[in-house]
């Protein structure tokens, strides 16, 4: 039976609160043990004051029995005997509260009772004005008797006092052992609590740690893995919920990827065919303007001449096209070999500085001496740069477009600066997307395919290198191309 | 010219009368001769030491056999240490000292059973000007033996019982820096209780200020001041052998009490005591007749009771009652010898 979170939470919770009840029920248990202690202790010491008492009315009945048969007046005398009935209420007072020591009491009772003889007949003999015999009463009987006494009564206060250092050691004891519970159950509790809060904070965190881990591979597009949580609770049906969601969005990319390369597999190949015709169109269109077939009209080479700049562009679209097909496709590949930038770079500005003239543009390229050769597809990057110079030369409209190359840190960093209408920020990082232009005027009048640069991007990445523009809106472009001298051979590919 | 009589004759007839007078038994022969049945030894080991208040102890002899011992004899034992350890290893049966002392040898875990009290006070208490109290020992010089000896207990359970503590409030000097006597003497400590002969000597020198005396001055008066007590697993296994060395003692007791000149000549003549004088005053001035008076039971308690309240104690004063006593002997004597 699956065991909810709820349900675990509430038996810990519970379990606590039946800890705290415990401990509770032993804190009154010990406060009651105490309370009794205490009490104890209190009638200990009311049976050592009416021990004392006793003590002090013997002393007090010799004194005043002494004194009066030394004085012979007769009511120091009466004084005396009513001083023996005094005695008489002490003693009944020791026998109230001493009800546990019955064979002292009677002894003492005894030992009262002659004391009390001797003192009225030491009284009496002195009354009679037998004063000798009095002394000699007093002497030899009350006084030995009145010790006794003493002792009797040391010895019901030195019991009481044993007792109260007993019952005052038990009570240390019941103390002791109430603070090793108190503190233990206490101690308990803290532990048993901060062990379940750990144990159910993990049985908690864990789970969602690795639906968290799993989501986020979600996230990145990783849906074959799938999390696996032990617990029947929520957090499992959690996790099965986000395992078969996994499965279903690994099921639907997968035929969305199929879907994708069927379409780049139609593009590639309708690339192709739209390719030869075309060709075809642009030979037979050079040979007429040619005069390969006859001297043609102004107008009629005016009119071959268009149809020749427009089959050219639509080459390039279609040469775009499919460029961007195969990447899609992951056949685009690299055809490595050595290769001398600095001749990549003179052949790119060879090519295009018809066109800069043509415009009244400045083009130059400056590269840095001695450069080593370089590792790599010397077509795919003379593409770059021709896509990079050209785009440069086509936006801009006065100025100089300059290339420049050299070693940085065993890289070729390479530059194509113009002085155009620069990138607005926003648009910078968008340009090297596929389709994506930047958002002007020009653009629109100078067209494009808007997949240049984002096949120059796939290329340099292909060669483990960077290629990023800085740019301020108004104030020109420039392109950076950071390339590994040396491409990685397993690096070259999509 | 009366015919001379002889030594046992006299102690015989002298406990007697003793006894007698202290009307504690119709005091004929019968009731007076050795207990019924033979004790289970006939050897005894007692301790020589030179305190005359143990008087009793140095006169026993012909009582004991009496009572059927044959083999016995004195062993010459000055130091406590050396005391414990014959008592521990069995070479010495008996043995008597200060009631507080015994309770903190037992609380210190001594292998020995008190057995009963012999009599009351014979300590006193000199000191200088202008100590007057127990109270003025406050910060005072007071000599000792030992620490953790009778002297040293007794002046600690003195101050503790009006509120000093003797740990911090006197200042102890031991015998290690000379006899306490003779440091007394030579105004080198304020005070020193004193043991018989020790009074008689401080008094034969001129130091008459004695500011406590335990046969006289309360509570010490009330209670057993020396007790006897045995090695626990010869007294458990001689339980009649045991008893009938109270029972010679208690007699013996009764003939220091009666004839104390008599006991005082026995004395020297056993070499107990060096000076007739000094044993005689002692023997006269303690009440060796009134042991059956005093409760040996609340002595202990008393006096555990005083070293608790002085710090000196570990155990409960109950217990130390319970498991370091053995007063059945003598309540039997007190019976026996009373009817």
């Amino acid at each position: 039976v699956p065991i909810r979170v709820q349900s675990k939470m509430l038996a810990a919770f519970l379990l606590i609160v039946g800890l705290l009840i415990l401990l509770g029920a032993l804190g009154l248990q010990s406060l009651r043990e105490m309370n009794e202690r205490s009490e104890e202790l209190n009638e200990l010491q009311r049976k050592i004051t009416a021990y004392r008492h006793v003590q002090h009315g013997t002393t007090r009945q010799l004194y005043g029995v002494t004194s009066a048969l030394h004085s012979q007046d007769d009511r120091a005398l009466d004084g005396a005997l009513r001083q023996l009935s005094q005695f008489g209420y002490d003693l009944d007072r020791l026998q109230h509260v001493a009800t546990d020591e019955r064979e002292v009491l009677s002894k003492v009772r005894m030992d009262y009772e002659r004391f009390i003889e001797a003192v009225s007949n030491a009284i009496n003999y002195a009354r009679a004005g037998r004063l000798k015999e009095a002394r000699a009463l007093q002497l030899n009987e009350a006084r030995p008797l009145a010790d006794r006494l003493e002792r009797l009564t040391n010895k019901l206060v030195n019991l009481a006092e044993a007792d109260m250092l007993a019952g005052i050691k038990k009570s240390r004891q019941a103390y002791s052992n109430s603070r090793i519970v108190v503190v233990g159950f206490s101690v308990g509790s803290i532990l048993l609590a901060l062990g379940l809060g750990y144990v159910f904070s993990w049985s908690i965190i864990r789970p969602l740690k690795k639906i968290e881990t799993r989501l986020r591979g979600v996230a990145a597009g990783e849906f074959t893995e799938h999390v696996t949580v032990a617990s029947r609770d929520e957090l499992g049906e959690l996790a099965a919920n986000l395992n078969r969601t996994c499965d279903e969005l690994a099921r639907l990319y997968r035929e969305l990827e199929e879907a994708s390369r069927h379409k780049s597999q139609f593009v590639a190949n309708m690339s192709h065919e739209l390719r030869t015709p075309l060709a075809a169109m642009l030979g037979y269109t050079e040979l007429l303007l040619d005069g390969l077939f006859g001297e043609l009209p102004e107008k009629a080479i005016a009119g071959l001449e268009r149809v020749q700049a427009n089959g050219k562009h639509l080459l390039g679209l279609i040469n775009a096209v499919l460029d961007i097909s195969k990447i899609e496709a992951g056949q685009f590949s690299l055809n490595l070999g050595e290769y001398a930038l600095s001749s990549l770079i003179e052949t790119v500005r060879v090519a295009t500085e018809s066109l800069a003239s043509e415009k009244g543009l400045g083009l130059h390229t400056e590269v840095a001496p001695q450069l080593p050769s370089g590792f790599g597809d010397e077509q795919r990057l003379m593409q770059v740069l021709l896509n990079l110079v050209g785009n440069a030369i086509k936006f801009t409209d006065k100025g100089t477009v300059a290339v420049t190359a050299s070693l940085e840190n065993d890289e070729f960093a390479i530059h194509v600066r113009d002085t155009g209408p620069g990138i607005a920020v926003a648009q910078q990082g968008r340009i090297f997307e596929e389709f994506q232009q930047v958002d002007s005027t020009d653009t629109k009048t100078k067209g494009g395919t808007g997949l240049g640069l984002a096949i120059s991007k796939q290329i340099i990445e292909m060669h483990g290198g960077r290629i990023w523009v800085e740019s301020e809106f108004g104030a020109g472009a420039t392109f950076h191309i950071r390339l590994p001298v040396r491409v990685p051979a397993q690096g070259a590919t999509t | 010219m009366p015919k001379q009589q002889s030594r046992r004759a006299f102690l015989t007839s002298a406990s007697a009368a003793a006894l007698a007078g202290m009307g504690v038994g119709g005091a004929v022969g019968g009731r007076l001769s050795a207990g019924k049945g033979t004790p289970e030894t006939t050897t005894i080991r007692l301790k020589k030491s030179l305190a005359i208040c143990f008087a009793p102890y140095y006169i026993v002899e012909d009582f004991l056999r009496e009572e059927g011992f044959k083999d016995i004899k004195y062993l010459d034992s000055f130091d406590d240490a050396v005391t414990k350890r014959m008592l521990k290893e069995g070479e010495l049966h008996f043995d008597q000292t200060f009631a507080g002392q015994v309770v903190h040898e037992i609380d210190s875990g001594e292998d020995i059973t008190a057995l009963g009290g012999l009599h009351v006070g014979c300590y006193e208490l000199f000191a200088r000007e202008p100590i007057r109290t127990i109270s003025d020992l406050k910060g005072k010089r007071v000599g000792i033996n030992e620490m953790h000896l009778g002297e040293h207990l007794y002046i600690s359970i003195m101050a503790a019982y009006v509120g000093l503590d003797p740990k911090k409030d006197i200042k102890w000097v031991t015998s290690k820096t000379g006899p306490p006597l003779e440091l007394f003497a030579a105004g080198e400590t304020d005070a020193f209780l004193g043991f018989p002969p020790e009074p008689q000597m401080l008094r034969a020198r001129g130091h008459k200020r004695v500011i406590l005396n335990t046969v006289q001055d309360h509570p010490w008066s009330q209670y057993f001041c020396c007790m006897m007590y045995g090695n626990r697993s010869w007294v458990r296994n001689h339980p009649v052998a045991t008893k009938k060395f109270l029972r010679a003692m208690y007699r013996a007791a009764a003939v220091c009490s009666s004839k104390p000149e008599n006991a005082a000549r026995q004395l020297v003549d056993g070499k107990f005591a060096e000076r007739y004088d000094y044993a005689l005053e002692t023997i006269k001035a303690i009440p060796y007749d009134r042991w059956h008076e005093y409760d040996s039971d609340d002595t202990m308690r008393f006096y555990a009771l005083r070293l608790h309240d002085a710090g000196m104690l570990k155990n409960n004063p109950k217990k130390i009652l319970e498991e370091g006593t053995q007063f059945s002997f003598l309540k039997d004597l007190r019976q026996e010898m009373r009817g």
